[in-house]
């Protein structure tokens, strides 16, 4: 699960600490990161990030699912225990 | 100061909403010494989502994230409970007090109410915008617009926020078109002013936007209509930014308050609703002009009014 954000933007603000509360709770099971857009712009660029927060979730490498926006937490989650 | 967890014991308030009115409400309500819990999905309101604010007293010029992040920083200043991450979700009548709850379930007991759950943004419901949120249609100028580097981008609605998105916009995008259904722009002049001479920008006024295009790469381009000559053209684009106004949060309140054709919880000059012991501030009621200082200045208005009415109650009960 990757969350892409940048440092300007507010929702991703908010989002942040959720996506970290998730790391958390799915140690082990999920690999949870975060991508600065601005750090990472080829990657930004690869998946066409033209909103942010948003979150992508890959499985086997394949990107499944994408969530926009600072959703609350369970909707990501549910995302997560769906795919697994 | 606590961070509220749901519990049985009795507030005197509760302020629902934490943008702009609720801040205001709630810094008051410290200053009284109420016992008081706001409840908000997150410090900052639409502040949040606006770029450069020019019109709040002592700041000529501040971002919107710097300034609510000094709101939050003020209002934690006090000694007042937060729950913040979850929005208010019901609010109902209980033995002469109101129940609050939550989505996930939190719940507490309160005297009295203020409700300054604000807006949120509007759309246009046209073929192919909901298709395309977050992958050219956005709502947020401040948030996605630097995304939009050398791209075409339109803006759509030529009020404040319109405007305000176009300045932006015109730093970072190749090309913006500002689209109004109306005959002029409603921004303010100075507003227009900065941006009106760049050559990166056209304006269409009195054009319909009649839908949103693309593929599953994201949009492409935009259909519009003319309302002078009834002929419609299609711009070639990637970005969408739509900026007509806001909607209010008052769902939760459906049945219970009294509001407007719009969804505008009606409001009298001292922010009392419908039911006696709720109050509303802000961009969730009727009033008529959506600004910063505005709601600040109902947010106080709405819980000083609140504090009269539980001295009154007590009073009452006393006799």
């Amino acid at each position: 699960m990757i969350d892409f954000h940048a440092e300007w933007c507010s929702p991703c603000k908010i989002l942040s600490p959720i996506v970290e509360e998730i790391a958390n709770d799915y140690e082990g099971r999920a690999m949870v990161a975060h991508a600065d857009v601005d750090q990472t712009p080829n990657l930004a660029r690869q998946y066409r990030i033209l909103s942010i927060p948003t979150v992508m979730f890959f499985k086997n490498g394949e990107l499944v699912e994408s969530s926009i926006g600072a959703v609350p937490k369970q909707n990501l989650t549910a995302i997560l225990d769906r795919l697994m | 100061m606590g961070e509220a967890t749901g519990n049985d014991e009795k507030y005197q308030l509760i302020i629902a909403g934490g943008g702009p009115a609720g801040i205001v409400a709630g810094i008051y309500a410290a200053r009284k010494v109420l016992r008081a819990l706001l409840v908000t999905p997150e410090l900052g309101g639409q502040l949040l989502l606006s770029s450069e604010v020019e019109n709040y007293l002592g700041y000529p010029s501040i971002r919107g994230m710097e300034l609510a992040g000094k709101f939050e920083e003020h209002l934690r200043g006090y000694d007042i409970e937060i729950s913040a991450g979850e929005a208010v979700q019901k609010i109902e009548r209980e033995n002469g007090n109101f129940r609050v709850a939550t989505e996930a379930g939190k719940s507490w007991l309160t005297e009295a109410v203020i409700i300054a759950t604000g807006a949120k943004w509007r759309a246009m419901n046209v073929p192919g915008e909901r298709d395309f949120v977050g992958k050219g249609v956005s709502y947020c100028a401040t948030c996605d617009g630097p995304l939009y580097r050398g791209r075409r981008v339109a803006v759509i609605g030529g009020g404040n926020s319109g405007l305000t998105a176009v300045s932006d916009l015109l730093q970072i995008a190749e090309k913006v078109y500002l689209i109004e259904l109306l005959e002029t722009l409603q921004a303010d002049p100075v507003l227009v002013e900065r941006v009106k001479t760049s050559e990166k920008l056209e304006i269409m006024l009195h054009h319909k936007v009649q839908a949103i295009n693309g593929s599953e790469a994201g949009v492409e381009s935009l259909t519009v209509k003319d309302l002078d000559s009834s002929e419609t053209r299609t711009v070639n684009l990637e970005g969408v930014f739509v900026e007509i106004g806001t909607i209010p949060n008052s769902d939760f309140v459906k049945g219970l308050l009294r509001m407007n054709q719009y969804g505008e919880i009606v409001t009298d000059s001292r922010g009392r609703t419908s039911v006696p012991g709720i109050f509303a501030a802000g961009d969730v009621t009727t009033t008529p002009q959506r600004q910063l200082i505005i709601a600040a200045g109902q947010g106080a208005n709405a819980m000083l009014c609140a504090h009269d009415y539980l001295l009154q109650q007590r009073k009452r009960s006393q006799k």
